[in-house]
């Protein structure tokens, strides 16, 4: 039977029976990448897989990973009229530099040379980390998780003319289907946010998964479960009780990337804040926020200076000694049950799945 | 189109720069661009429309045959060749020939429901085999992986010659033709432009069944 969730049938979306989702709480993230290194150590570990990051934090401002992914096309336009997408590169994503290990290790060198790269790389993911934009003293940057969206509307799912993607019934979850998949990466070109990744050796296309064999048995994804900041918050939509709800659909202040590429992503940001602008006499400057809102507003649409005024409020509260039950949420007190509640349970006690590596 | 019983060996017939292949009847097939509007795919339907593909308007098509294995040939002039998926922006050359496993398999969709067709698809990226695949619609084809089919190329002065072989009888008409002296099938085929972009349904092929007797 053919799957249509998450297509456009007869100009209607279908919808799947429940839909996960991530917040990322952009307030917290230190870029320390224990995520993107959780993700790497559980998934891409095998043959074609060295230069995937099926999730990746990179540094805004910032060209990302891939380079320049921002503004290479791909997603809606509206209804089913998509947009032509570049096909990001081997260059553009960074390859997996290989490093004179030999060299250094065996060859006796070890006091003279530095282990380095072999080649003259001029690209890699995270490549412009901690650049950032602005000019002293008022320079600024935040950090951006990023991995697959799962998006409502997956421009993948409509771009694979084999259908080999399919959005799960059951959580929304955006699969690729490695039996079916030829390789033709019309996936990766419509992808807006460039989170496809193209298998040399299998010749197949891969990207997140969303942890689905941890998702079943209650386990959280590897990057959520591993985030030392508490800052990735997973739950369904449709759970009053999750944290992942009360941001998104109760409170409103965790608000989606680039929802102008028309795929409606499942992944959510609360906005960054930032310290006062440092005036010309070396005060603090109140009169504009450091990181433009214009840039802000690019990122995560027209909402997102109410959502900050928001944030600052509830931030005010507890300076005033006042409760603010969107602080608590954000803080997370109670781990893990606090963060992803129906995802609760240790890793340690997941059993391998045929054919998926524990 | 004549499908010649010869007696020599394998080996010769295999290589598609042998001489035994000047003894071949050839057919020279027009192909057509697979129309952007039919893609199974609506990103490529809704921003390819103006895209050329298509690239290659005329192979050339001979078949040959021992009693044992069938072969066929297909020459085609391609200037850029494409050979190594070094990057993800690369695609490989490629060419099928397709057989209909249904009596009225119709060639446009790629079969149908019931009426699957067989192609058997070389990539100039595993230039040694050709893989088995049968459909019953647009977007599909699927690998059987029974891996009988054997090919040989060469590229010479911009053209592509390739020729693949396989047993007449496999014994398992549901996912392969099967062949016998004396009997007659129909044929297509198709050819991708890998300097193009041209993958899946972005490709060239002969719009019309083309109909192949084979020698007793």
């Amino acid at each position: 039977m053919t799957n249509n969730t998450g297509r456009l049938v007869d100009g209607k979306l279908q919808p799947p029976t429940r839909q996960l989702a991530m917040v990322f709480d952009l307030n917290k993230c230190i870029a320390c990448n224990t995520c993107t290194i959780a993700c790497k150590t559980q998934w891409t570990r095998d043959e074609g897989m060295d230069y995937m990051w099926w999730t990746i934090t990179n540094t805004l401002p910032g060209k990302g990973t891939p380079k320049d992914w921002e503004e290479s096309g791909g997603g809606f336009i509206s209804g089913n009229k998509m947009r032509p997408g570049h096909m990001p590169t081997k260059e553009d994503f960074g390859a997996a530099w290989e490093f004179n290990y030999d060299e250094v290790f065996q060859g006796g060198k070890g006091n003279k040379v530095h282990l380095k790269p072999k080649g003259n790389p001029q690209w890699g993911p995270n490549w412009d980390e901690d650049q950032g934009g602005g000019e002293y003293p008022n320079s600024y940057f935040f950090y951006l998780p990023r991995l697959c969206n799962h998006c409502n509307h997956p421009a993948c799912v409509e771009a694979c003319p084999r259908k080999a993607i399919e959005k799960r019934e059951e959580d929304g979850v955006v699969l690729i289907n490695e039996k079916r998949c030829k390789g033709y990466r019309f996936c990766m070109e419509a992808c807006p946010y460039k989170r496809i990744f193209f298998n040399f050796e299998k010749d197949v296309s891969q990207k997140c998964i969303f942890c689905y064999p941890r998702l079943e048995q209650g386990v959280a994804p590897a990057c959520a479960r591993q985030c030392p900041g508490r800052m990735r918050h997973v739950g369904y939509l449709d759970d009053e009780n999750s944290s992942v709800y009360k941001l998104v659909k109760k409170w409103k202040v965790a608000l989606p990337l680039h929802g102008e590429f028309g795929t409606g992503p499942n992944v959510y940001y609360i906005p960054p804040m930032a310290p006062p602008r440092t005036g010309a006499d070396g005060n603090p400057d109140y009169s504009k926020p450091r990181i433009p809102p214009e840039y802000l507003e690019g990122l995560f649409g027209p909402r997102v200076n109410e959502v900050l005024n928001t944030l600052e409020t509830e931030m005010q509260k507890r300076r005033d000694g006042k409760e603010s039950e969107i602080m608590r949420t954000l803080i997370v007190y109670k781990w893990p049950q606090d963060i992803f509640p129906s995802f609760s349970k240790e890793p340690a006690d997941l059993v391998p799945v045929k054919g998926v590596k524990k | 189109m004549l499908s010649k019983k010869v007696s020599v060996e394998g080996a010769r017939l295999a290589n598609p720069a042998d001489s035994i292949w000047s003894e071949a009847e050839i057919q020279m097939v027009d192909l057509a661009a697979v129309p952007m509007a039919v893609q199974p795919s609506v990103y490529i339907s809704s921003t390819m429309n103006e895209q050329p593909v298509g690239k290659v308007k005329q192979v050339t098509l001979a078949s040959l045959h021992n009693g044992e294995d069938i072969y066929f040939k297909l020459s085609w002039s391609e200037p850029a060749q494409c050979v190594a998926v070094c990057d993800t922006t690369r695609f490989p050359d490629g060419a099928s020939v397709i057989f209909p496993l249904g009596s009225d398999a119709p060639l446009a969709t790629m079969g149908a429901e019931g009426q699957a067709v067989n192609a058997w698809h070389w990539r100039a990226d595993k230039p040694e085999v050709g893989v088995n695949n049968i459909a019953s619609g647009l977007g599909t084809t699927q690998i059987t992986d029974k891996d009988t089919i054997l090919a040989e190329s060469n590229y010479d002065n911009g053209s592509w010659s390739v020729v693949l072989r396989r047993p007449m009888q496999t014994g398992d008409a549901g996912t392969m033709k099967q062949f016998a002296a004396g009997a007659s099938t129909k044929l297509a085929c198709a050819v991708w432009s890998g300097e193009h972009g041209e993958r899946g349904g972005l490709k060239a092929f002969s719009p019309d069944w083309l109909e192949l007797e084979l020698e007793s």
